[in-house]
């Protein structure tokens, strides 16, 4: 057998360019199987371990109930005094910042907009450590008593601002500048992942100082010393609520880890999905290049055949140039992978705006991805293996494929019929729960696209005869016949608009999800940043501030613009949203808001929100909870639970959409919240936008610290952003087209061999090189036409899809918008695409010998 | 008239070092209704004669002249045009496109050509009924038999009304009943529709239908016979085997 294996190896190194696009084909599968499953393990573990770093051993957390406002100090004493307590450290929360380290930008992610800075927490030094872990890098951790006026700093963040231990810092706080001394260094582990490093901690009784609160705290943070499981605890968290009272509540300290998992998991969700595409796709270039190759060397294996060798043996041979392809494959899309897995990382570091950790490699998913990645190329190659297997001697002496597709024309479009029929009654009578239902989707999606790919082989005929006119026109009488050399290989025929399906949809879903966003989104962006100017810093801002501002002859008016996090009664369980407060004159001075009733009246909906106790809600909240205006909502305050009345449903998409709007007054009298997060200013009339950043930079930048940046920068940024976010779903469709394109050539090539004799008769009777090529032109742009229609409606039902899992998944509800673009888009990628991978088959097809074709036989 | 005119043509090979010669110095001229056998030992140069008669391959030397136009020398893309417009091709193997009806098959050279199939009713129904298949003409050809194939195809050599039908071993592929009606369909066709044909064939059976045979051996014509009008099939037959004797001795 050493000869025959010798000959296997020898057709590798002769198809170049075929081996190293199967090898491609497998690699890419397995990269993304690995890449996309690193990645995801590796952000479940970057959110325990930031989670368990900043909240180390703690298993409560007590909070004033309105979740804004700090709480007494005393109350540590009242819980240090509980049974079943091990430790109860105080915590009060100290935004700062360094001078000179005002960034120029505003911090942009998916959870709004922030102006960064330094968070330090005031803390005991004794008692602290023992909850959460504090690495010493360098020097020593603060030592007790509040006369000394020291910080400790995340090592890798004072090595940034070129700050060393020992020497004395000058902090920004609300309060004013300070200096204080670097007593050590800690590393960014533990507690020191906090505010992604930009951290550092000092003396309690020294942080409450700074921040002129004395004798307050922002949470306590309980470990528990109760046996018996979650129960106990549950049991432990009741009893301080009812000896604490009504103004504080005691929560578990996880959720903010659950929002960012929840975030993590839908965009998993969408990669998952891409890594079943990628394996697809794979699996179809594989099948595609050995069943190529199987034609090619019908001959040779015929020769093998009737020279003694067994159906079993011709079967190995080719199995064992599979086994060997996916083995090469599998390895260098282990590497790949391992690059790719770092750019989906930073990409979704980019996107949630949470750094994550990459560590090392993960062998265990990396051995995983290619061993699916062996088993696929196997079973793909499994198919033409048979095939080989079946050649018979006599046709080592023929040249022509045979078809063994009648049980594909037979029954395929049964099956095929079933799927499509199962799948839309699934999707239009609707019969499940939305999470059941969610769970199906990607069932739905799986049984419509094979529905869909089954039916082809049945419907070519009607293609054909459907564009015939449209082709004559282009092609001339040629262009008949080559598409209908369509039918011949109704498997391959099938494979290869699948595989374009699969592109072109991939484009129509970036399309149709972009538009539907933007057509949402923009409107909103356009007015949340609105004005001309947006301010920001990261310490808390003056309200005073807008005076000041608007007395420059530069500006017309600031609109100041609070954000807390409040606690809502919902109809089953306590809500945490956000609410802006904002001065309805101010803020409808600047900008505006965008109701989601194009009816209602905004000047009677702001006038009823200035008369305060009154909200404007998002349409997400709408949606999700059923709220209507003239409905209340019940919303925790500092004096207790607090009706409001919704007024008006906006579009807002702050905090996932999870918002609402209140009056300023408001936040003052029941929040006790006094300070601002951002201005929005206006322009005075005339006044060049750049000249108002300049000038209130120039009279008021160092004292407050502020960020000032255009809203036109910020939107564009903002934008950025989505294109990013987006971004990933294009070059998944850029790649899916261009496996597609291998498809067709691969289709094209094979057809074109197994009709060598055909294509020479044509040539001898006149037909002229020209025709050939238009010929086999023809017959790809029926291929592109098949697959870039079906994969339209196939996108169109995907987006719709999706775009209702996640309406059930978060209450975005958007409406479905395709773009007249992607449809034009979509048919013009297909048919180009198809145009361009049969340029080199029809080449090839034009040079047939015709003496050759004519002689043989 | 002559519509074919060959002369001193000259076909060489290089097989590696080698130089084949497989036509050496033929001539050959043929006139309109005429019908010409070709026959001669394998390897004499039949295929590749019939070759460059019909545009399908370059002369080393020689030139053709056929239907007053000079076909050695010319482009690949003059050289198709001349095939489609004034050579029918009938192969061995029937060469028809397994996905086009028989009709379909007989149209593919106007086809090619642009042309309408409709302004060609007239001669395809004509040439259906010749050939016999006015009732299969829907039919694809796995559903025709091998001498209803092979009709097909000459349907398709004499539709566009060629200079020339040149058939490689029309009968090749066929038992002896359908071969004797494809030569009387042949005879005909050049009788009726004045249609020159040059027919390769190993088998002096038919051979006895042509005009004239032309004997091939090594690349040259070593013998030529040409039949009286009135001689009978079995006469002719014996003629032509005695001459093949002849040579081979
Ligand atoms: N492409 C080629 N390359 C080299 N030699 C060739 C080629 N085609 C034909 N020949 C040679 O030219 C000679 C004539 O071949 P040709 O096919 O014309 O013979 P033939 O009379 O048709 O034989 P047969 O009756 O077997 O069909 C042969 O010796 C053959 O080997
Ligand atoms: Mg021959």
């Amino acid at each position: 057998m050493l000869l025959t294996r010798y000959i296997t190896f020898r057709s590798l190194a002769t198809r170049k360019l075929r081996t190293f696009l199967t090898l491609f084909a497998i690699a890419l599968g397995v990269a993304g199987i690995f890449s996309i499953h690193s990645t995801n393990q590796s952000a479940y573990i970057s959110i325990t371990r930031l989670f368990e770093g900043t909240s180390g051993r703690v298993s409560l957390e007590v909070r004033s109930a309105a979740k804004v406002g700090g709480i007494p100090q005393e109350l540590l004493e009242v819980v240090q005094a509980k049974e079943g307590i091990d430790w109860a450290v105080p915590i009060l929360i100290l935004p700062a910042t360094l001078p000179g380290e005002t960034p120029v930008e505003l911090d942009l992610t998916f959870f709004g907009a922030g102006a960064g800075g330094l968070i330090l927490h005031g803390i005991h030094p004794e008692d602290d450590p023992k909850v959460r872990d504090y690495e010493i890098t360098q020097g020593r951790f603060l030592s007790p008593g509040a006369s000394s006026r020291e910080v400790v700093l995340v090592e890798d963040y004072a090595r940034e601002q070129d700050i060393a231990v020992g020497q004395d810092v000058t902090i920004l706080t609300g309060s004013g500048l300070v200096d204080l001394k670097v007593a050590g260094f800690i590393a960014r582990d533990g507690a020191g992942l906090t505010n992604m490093g930009k951290f550092g901690v000092l003396e309690l009784a020294l942080a409450q100082e700074l921040a002129d609160r004395e004798g307050e705290l922002d949470h306590i943070d309980i470990v528990a010393g109760v046996e018996g499981g979650p129960a106990s605890l549950e049991e432990l968290r009741e009893s301080l609520i009812a000896s604490l009272g009504e103004a504080y509540t005691v929560v578990y300290p996880a959720s903010q880890g659950d929002r960012m998992a929840q975030m993590l998991s839908g965009y998993q969700i969408g990669l998952n999905f891409m890594a079943g595409i990628a394996l697809f796709v794979g699996a179809f270039l594989i099948y595609n290049a050995f069943s190529m190759t199987v034609v090619e060397r019908t001959r040779e294996l015929g020769l093998l055949r009737s020279v003694g060798m067994t159906h079993r043996q011709v079967t190995a041979e080719v199995m064992i140039e599979g086994v060997l392809l996916g083995a090469l494959g599998a390895v260098a899309g282990a590497g790949g992978g391992a690059l790719m897995f770092r750019g989906l990382v930073e990409l979704m570091s980019q996107i949630t705006g949470q750094e994550l950790e990459v560590g090392g490699l993960p062998l265990g998913i990396m051995a995983g991805s290619m061993g699916v990645g062996m088993t696929v190329t196997l079973l793909a190659a499994a198919l033409p293996a048979r095939q080989a297997g079946r050649i018979s001697p006599l046709e080592a002496l023929r040249l022509r494929g045979r078809s063994d597709d009648r049980w594909l024309l037979r029954y395929g479009w049964i099956a095929g019929t079933a799927l499509l029929a199962a799948s839309a009654g699934i999707l239009i009578w609707n019969p499940f729960p939305y999470d059941v239902q969610f769970r199906l989707g990607s069932l739905t999606v799986f049984s419509l696209f094979f529905g869909a790919m089954l039916v082809i082989p049945v419907t070519l005929q009607a293609w054909q005869s459907l564009w015939r006119w449209p082709f004559r026109l282009v092609f001339g009488g040629v262009g008949d016949i080559g598409t209908r050399n369509l039918e011949r290989a109704p498997k391959r025929t099938m494979l290869t608009c699948a595989a374009l399906l699969v592109g072109v949809s991939m484009i129509v879903v970036t399309q149709g999800m972009t538009g539907s966003f933007t057509a949402d989104l923009y409107p909103w962006i356009d007015a949340y940043i609105g004005g001309d100017v947006i301010l920001g810093s990261s310490v808390p801002l003056n309200r005073d501030l807008k005076e000041k501002l608007e007395s420059l002859a530069e500006v017309d008016t600031a609109a100041p613009v609070r954000y807390i996090q409040v606690s809502w009664q919902g109809e089953r369980e306590v809500e945490e949203i956000s609410f802006m407060a904002v001065e309805p004159d101010s803020y409808t001075a600047v900008t505006r808001f965008v109701f989601s009733d194009p009816e209602v009246q905004g000047e009677k909906a702001v006038a009823e929100l200035s008369r305060g106790r009154a909200l404007f809600i998002s349409s997400v909240i709408s949606e999700k909870y059923g709220l209507n205006p003239g409905d209340d909502m019940r919303l925790v305050t500092r004096e207790g639970e607090k009706e409001f009345r919704i007024a008006a449903v906006v579009l807002d998409f702050f905090n996932q959409g999870l918002g609402v709007t209140g009056n300023w007054a408001d936040l003052e009298e029941l929040f006790d919240i006094h300070d601002v997060n951002t201005f929005l200013i206006k322009g005075a009339e005339g006044v060049e936008i750049q000249e108002v950043m300049t000038r209130i930079a120039e009279d008021y930048q160092e004292e407050y610290q502020l960020v000032i940046e255009s809203n036109q920068a910020i939107k564009q940024r903002a934008g950025e952003l989505m294109n990013q976010a987006f971004g990933m779903f294009d070059i998944l469709g850029i790649i899916a087209v261009m496996v597609a394109a291998l498809g067709v050539v691969n289709t094209l090539s094979m057809s074109v061999v197994e009709r060598t004799r055909e294509i020479g008769m044509l040539r001898s009777i006149g037909m002229t090189r020209f025709q050939v090529v238009l010929m086999i032109l023809a017959e790809a742009a029926l291929l592109g036409i098949i697959g870039g229609l079906l994969g339209l409606g196939f996108g169109v039902v995907l987006t719709r899809i999706f775009l209702a899992a996640m309406g059930a998944m978060s209450g975005y509800v958007l409406p479905f918008i395709l773009p007249v673009r992607a449809f034009w888009l979509s048919l013009f990628v297909a048919l180009l695409t198809s145009q361009l991978a049969a340029l080199l088959p029809a080449l090839r097809a034009a040079r047939t010998p015709m003496l050759s074709a004519i002689h043989h036989e | 008239m002559n519509v074919l005119l060959a002369e001193n043509l000259q076909k060489e090979y290089e097989l590696g070092q080698h130089l084949v010669k497989a036509l050496d110095g033929i001539s050959l001229s043929i006139a309109q209704g005429e019908f010409v056998g070709i026959m001669g030992p394998s390897g004499s140069g039949k295929s590749t004669l019939l070759h460059l008669l019909g545009g399908l391959d370059q002369p080393s030397a020689g030139e053709i002249t056929l239907a007053g136009e000079q076909v050695a020398l010319l482009s690949d893309y003059q050289a198709t045009l001349v095939r489609r417009r004034n050579v029918g091709f009938v192969f061995q193997f029937f060469n028809l496109l397994p996905t086009l009806s028989a009709e379909e098959n007989i149209l593919l050279p106007l086809i090619i050509d642009g042309q309408k199939p409709q302004a060609h009713e007239d001669r395809l129904d004509m040439i259906l009924k010749r050939v016999g298949l006015q009732e299969r003409r829907h039919h694809r050809p796995d559903q025709l038999s091998g001498g209803e194939q092979q009709r097909v195809a000459l349907a398709r050599a004499l539709i566009t009304r060629p200079a020339i039908v040149l058939a490689d071993e029309p009968t090749g592929n066929l038992d002896t009943q359908t071969g004797t009606a494809m030569m009387l369909l042949l005879r005909e066709s050049a009788k009726d529709l004045n249609q020159a044909i040059i027919m390769v064939t190993h088998d002096p059976r038919a051979a006895a239908y042509a005009d004239r045979v032309v004997f091939l051996r090594d690349g040259r014509v070593v013998q030529e016979i040409t039949f009286s009008a009135d001689a009978d099939l079995s006469m002719r037959l014996r003629h032509v085997i005695i001459t093949q004797e002849e040579l081979e001795a």
